[in-house]
């Protein structure tokens, strides 16, 4: 559905970012697997901790290396959006994220995450004003149906 | 207009985010892995779950619309 929109307007960046996104997708089933089977030994606080800051290093290290301080403008707006990202979407979301897991299978609250689809579709378009493609809403229609099938099975 | 490039942008996130976590898991009384091999574990984990998602997640991100990144981020096979 998405590869339908892609050929209407083809562009290279597009698919470099579905390429790059994919790979994402990839890294965090890995991880969620992984992270249900370290969990038997560690606590989910523990676990979350030390693995963001395992993590954060390397992407602070190689934001210096590629991008460089030059290109950083920093501004009030840039705070208190970076305060919302700590918070709100990282935070908060890791904890709960790392309590249900512990608690459920990993391929049932996996579907889940399949809301984003939804969520990102709808944000887009009303905040960023990116462009209405209905192909997409048909490509959410079926990722809700796949999130009600995964439940109900 | 203020900017900061992903990638930067991603490590100032969760770097600020697991002091939070430091913090909570101060004051809830849990403790780090006393044994290397589970640090080394958990470690690596950060490397796939924080470091190469994130990576890929804001690259990925800043070269294609959030409609069409929010697909591709939930195409995981789980």
């Amino acid at each position: 559905m998405v590869f339908a929109t892609e050929l209407i307007s083809f562009n290279v960046s597009d698919l470099l970012g579905a390429l790059l996104t994919s790979l994402g997708a990839l890294s965090w089933s890995v991880a969620t697997l992984w992270a249900k089977n370290l969990m038997k030994e560690d606590s989910l606080i523990t676990v979350n901790t030390v693995q963001m800051l395992a993590g954060a290093v390397p992407l602070v290290a190689l934001g210096y290396a590629f991008e460089g301080m030059e290109r950083v403008v920093i501004t009030g707006q840039v705070f208190y959006l970076l305060a919302f990202l700590v918070v709100v979407c990282t935070f908060l979301p890791y904890l709960l994220w790392y309590k249900v897991l512990h608690a459920n299978p990993a391929a049932i609250i996996s579907s889940f995450n399949f809301l984003a689809v939804i969520f990102g579709i709808v944000l887009g378009i009303l905040v960023l004003g990116e462009p209405l493609a209905p192909v997409l809403f048909v490509g959410a229609a079926f990722v809700s149906l796949g999130i009600y099938f995964v439940n109900r099975s | 207009m203020g900017y900061v490039p992903p990638l930067m942008l991603a490590g100032w996130r969760f770097s600020l985010g697991s002091v939070l976590f430091l913090v909570f898991m101060k004051l809830g009384g849990h403790s780090f892995p006393n044994k290397g091999c589970r640090l080394i574990k958990l470690a690596l984990l950060g490397l796939v779950q924080t470091t190469l998602l994130q990576a890929f997640f804001f690259i990925g991100l800043s070269l294609t619309s959030v409609g069409k990144a929010s697909v591709f981020m939930n195409s995981q096979p789980l």
